[in-house]
């Protein structure tokens, strides 16, 4: 009798300091995030990941680069306690899962990467020594804006691969905890924790964003945290010109942001957005250009980059898994998956060089697919819009897929949106698993080459996983063979 | 104004915008183009591809503005993709098309009466029209497919209505537009198969709406372009069993077969040599292997020349790596009695399948002639020897009519579109980045696939039959 009545008073109490805590929950999860990221920086003084950092120059820019971690890590936990809309234990399990998230992550940071040092370094380092217009006629494709913006935070004494990493990190572990906040909304429950650990720990998060820093999850961070305020349903204002601000910050980005125009363009005709917001959303990416050309680059070239950016087909975009897959690389030894072929010293591309598939032609069928590619996507968008009884999650899984197979200029910093999203449709629906599957395992495979230069998975073969992938979703491709039913 | 006549203002205000468009992009992108009114003459001509195939479009579909809207947009884009191929040269241009012009440039109409090539005579006069024009040849001959790559999709659509549903237009003539094998085969290649394939197309939908003498007629054209038109004749043969064709329409298909050689009679040419291009076409000339990156059963045979393997994408960089191959029991007689074996084997193979489809002819209704073509556009070519990869093309074309009809078989065409275009590669860019004894293996399945859906469609008429009968 004795042991029941404490056990009562015992739940009670539990039940009020519930109670208690629920009210403070926010305060409790800035407090204890603040309590983290001073934790972290005085970790990092002595361990850790930023403890040996070989590039630094000194303990003034370690300082430096650790306080800026921290202040990146601090504002990640600040989010994720205002986003969490579990119950303070949840919240804090969250917030563990983010540390070592980003623990993880930063065990990356000393790797240099065969898309940092092709692409990225050279035109950080160009524009170092002659500014903004630098960009003018380099081969790296990134916007003017997102020229600008790797210029800014590369300024400072921290060598320049630490930064650009930061913020790739930073961003890619927000797309996460988004991830985790719709989880929330789709009342997944406990799973919302499980998909914030799978994403954090997913190989393309890793291999894209935290050894070789693709500009594109910056942009994918951008797009996503514009979608999700864009696809609420409240109809707060504020809202949706966040929304529609963000969104034009993602166009300046170049990538992906480009197909979400037509969701953009549904919702204004959907009255969930206005025609207005959406204009200036449109104005911002030229208006970004600006600086770049008070910086010396041509205003023609600054505003195509924007088109290029979208468009273009950079080499280290090759082992993305998307349709552009399709078209052999001139040299056999560019291909992704032939990369073994660079260390035979026998071959000898020049003399037997092909006359009939020379990098001319390369382009010009590169060119073709390119603008071929929009048009695909559109025909893609009608059908997933024209589609009766398709779920919300099914409908953004094949969107993204789809932008993402036919946007010709993405790199695998992009795919890791289609990784998180993937991940979330697998929580979320039984049918979406088998197709959810194929893509992740194609985008871990194919996400090692901007890392390394090579890939074990042919790019083909992952873009054929994708590409049945998106099929399954769309129902083209069954799951078992039936007899032919008449189309009425 | 009516609302159609509206119609037809927005799609010439279309043209227009693709024509300057297009100017501009030509104009700067292309590298022979050439002086300001050739790149407009030019323009204009793709332009008009485009404006006629929307005038075609809105008058055949009457569609609703959104619906025009966003098909005008889309087959807008579709010809600035292909604009911007139409530089690339490939070795078939290099090597056969740039001479059979040049020949005609020189020789003119008198050239119709000479073997210019081994193409059938109506290729023939387009090579001559455009030996006569100023503009660059490449770009006209990539014209020519252009035009009936945008026709076909048009007819495409018209089938797709007729035989699945009206809704089914769009999509399918959007797709058509925009599939690999026909986007690349006349742009990027400058190859004709859409022009042939076109008119087998029309064919069955004259034969499906009832108009069979207009269908043989189709048909004589396709068969006076390309050999290939055979793979459609069992659906031919399985018309005149069922009494859809008649006797008439077969004196209208040699009728319309004759008058195609019409103007090589005039121009000197004997009757005998103006038919008798495919039977020179068929005799021999190519004897190194069973296969020509066609899909099918052959790819898993060997290959005399070592250049023509899986493996030489990469091995030709090494030095000394010798392409011709040197497999000292692979030799050219060799490779003849192989040739001739496999063709004994095919030819008892289409026996068997003609047969039993024969014996069978009752329990194939006129609903199934779809699911009829499209088997025999992927079996002929899969168990023919020596044959080419696009010679699947009008498979392509079946299976996504098949697939807009079935809505669970739609992942027909994905099987066949991708074998099919995935084997375009090692010809077009020279590199095999997929093993096309996959390939191979997607085509079959498909095959079996198409198959076993008329078998069991045939089990089902044989009950029925066998119960009206007790």
């Amino acid at each position: 009798m004795k042991a029941v009545f404490m056990l009562r008073r015992v739940r009670a109490f539990f039940v009020s300091l519930n109670e208690r805590l629920g009210r403070m929950r926010l305060v409790i999860g800035f407090a204890l995030a603040a309590l983290l990221a001073v934790g972290f920086a005085l970790m990092s003084v002595y361990a850790g990941p930023l403890y040996n950092l070989n590039d630094i120059g000194g303990f003034d820019n370690r300082k430096a680069f650790i306080a800026l971690a921290a202040g990146g890590y601090l504002a990640l936990l600040m989010m994720t306690a205002a986003l969490s809309r579990a119950n303070v234990y949840r919240m804090a399990l969250r917030e563990m899962i983010v540390t070592a998230g980003f623990l993880i992550l930063l065990t990356g940071i000393n790797q240099k990467t065969h898309f940092f040092i092709q692409n990225t370094q050279p035109l950080l380092r160009a524009m170092n020594e002659t500014g903004l217009a630098a960009m003018t006629g380099h081969t790296a494709h990134v916007t003017a804006p997102m020229a600008t913006f790797l210029h800014l935070i590369t300024r400072g004494p921290v060598y320049a691969m630490y930064m650009v990493k930061l913020a790739c990190i930073v961003c890619f572990m927000a797309l996460c905890v988004m991830a985790a906040y719709a989880a929330d909304r789709g009342g997944l429950g406990l799973r919302a924790e499980a998909l914030l650990a799978l994403s954090l720990i997913l190989p393309c998060g890793f291999m894209s964003a935290a050894c070789t820093a693709l500009a594109d999850v910056l942009t994918v961070a951008v797009l996503a945290a514009s979608l999700l305020l864009a696809l609420d349903k409240k109809d707060c204002p504020v809202m949706k010109w966040t929304a529609a601000a963000l969104y034009g910050l993602a166009l300046c980005g170049g990538g992906v942001a480009l197909y979400a125009l037509p969701v953009y363009i549904w919702l204004v005709m959907k009255k969930r957005m206005t025609l207005r917001q959406l204009a200036v959303s449109l104005v911002i990416a030229p208006s970004a250009c600006l600086p770049a050309i008070a910086g010396g680059v041509p205003a023609g070239e600054a505003l195509f980059s924007l088109l290029a950016g979208h468009v273009a087909l950079p080499e280290y975009a090759a082992g993305a898994p998307g349709l552009m897959s399709m078209i052999p690389r001139a040299l056999v030894e560019e291909m992704p998956a032939m990369f073994q072929l660079k260390r035979l010293a026998q071959i000898d591309t020049v003399t037997n060089a092909q006359k009939f598939y020379t990098q001319a032609h390369f382009e010009q069928a590169a060119l073709g697919f390119a603008l071929l590619s929009p048009a695909v996507y559109g025909g893609v968008f009608a059908l997933v819009c024209r589609r009766e009884g398709m779920s919300g999650t099914a409908r953004a899984f094949a969107l993204t897929l789809a932008a993402l197979i036919f946007c010709p200029g993405v790199t695998n910093g992009s795919w890791i949106a289609v990784g998180v999203i993937a991940l979330y449709a697998i929580m979320k629906e039984r049918t979406l698993r088998l197709p959810a599957c194929m893509v992740l395992f194609a985008i871990s495979g194919a996400a090692a080459y901007p890392m390394l230069g090579e890939t074990l998975l042919p790019d083909i073969a992952a873009f054929l996983l994708c590409l049945c992938a998106l099929l399954m979703t769309l129902d083209v491709i069954p799951t078992a063979l039936s007899v032919p039913e008449r189309d009425q | 104004m009516s609302r159609q006549s509206r119609k037809f203002g927005a799609a010439g205000l279309m043209t227009l915008a693709l024509f300057f468009v297009l100017s501009l992009f030509m104009g700067l992108h292309l590298e022979h183009a050439g002086s300001v009114p050739a790149v407009l003459a030019l323009a204009a001509l793709y332009s008009a591809v485009f404006g006629g195939a929307m005038a075609a479009f809105v008058h055949l579909r009457k569609p609703d503005t959104g619906e025009m809207l966003f098909t005008g947009a889309f087959m807008a884009v579709m010809m600035l993709a292909r604009a911007a191929m139409l530089d690339f040269v490939t070795a078939d241009y290099d090597s056969f098309l740039v001479h059979w012009v040049a020949a005609f440039r020189e020789g003119g109409f008198k050239m119709l009466a000479e073997d210019v090539g081994d193409y059938n005579l109506l290729y023939q006069y387009a090579l001559l029209l455009i030996s006569k024009t100023p503009l660059y040849d490449l770009y006209l001959i990539k014209l020519l497919t252009v035009i009936f790559d945008y026709a076909l999709s048009l007819v495409m659509m018209c089938a797709a209505q007729e035989l699945a549903n009206h809704r089914a237009g769009v999509p399918v003539l959007c797709l058509t537009l925009a599939l690999p094998t026909v986007f690349t085969g006349g742009a990027l290649w400058s190859q004709c198969d859409s022009v042939y394939v076109f008119f087998i197309i029309l064919s069955l939908y004259l034969l499906e709406t009832d108009r069979p003498m207009r269908s043989a007629a189709s048909l004589a054209i396709a068969f006076a372009f390309k050999l290939q038109t055979i793979f459609f004749f069992p659906v031919v043969l399985l018309g005149l069993i069922h009494k859809r064709y008649g006797f008439k329409d077969a004196l209208m298909f040699f009728a319309a077969y004759l008058v195609t050689i019409v103007p090589a009679l005039i121009a000197g040419r004997t009757l005998m040599s103006a038919v008798s291009v495919y039977a020179n076409q068929s005799l021999g000339q190519y004897y190194d292997r069973l296969s020509y990156n066609a899909p099918n059963l052959y790819l898993f045979f060997p290959m005399m020349e070592f250049a023509s393997s899986q493996e030489f994408t990469w091995m030709r960089y090494i030095p000394g790596i010798d392409g011709e191959g040197v497999n000292p029991y692979l030799t050219e007689p060799m490779m003849k009695a192989l040739q001739n074996a496999s063709l004994y084997a095919c030819v008892i193979l289409v026996l068997i399948a003609v047969v039993y489809w024969l014996m069978h002819a009752q329990e194939i209704t006129p609903d199934m002639t779809l699911g009829f073509a499209l088997f025999f556009a992927i079996f002929l070519p899969f168990v023919m020897p020596k044959i080419h990869e696009r010679y699947f093309f009008l498979a392509d074309m079946l299976s996504v009519l098949y697939a807009a009809r079935y809505k669970n078989r739609r992942f027909v065409p994905v099987l066949v579109v991708a074998a099919s275009f995935m084997s375009y590669v090692p010809y077009l860019m020279r590199q095999r980045p997929l093993d096309e004894r996959w390939l191979a293996l997607a085509m079959l399945l498909s095959l079996v696939i198409v198959a076993r859906d008329l078998l069991l469609q045939m089990r089902e008429n044989r009950a029925l039959f066998k119960g009206v009968q007790d």
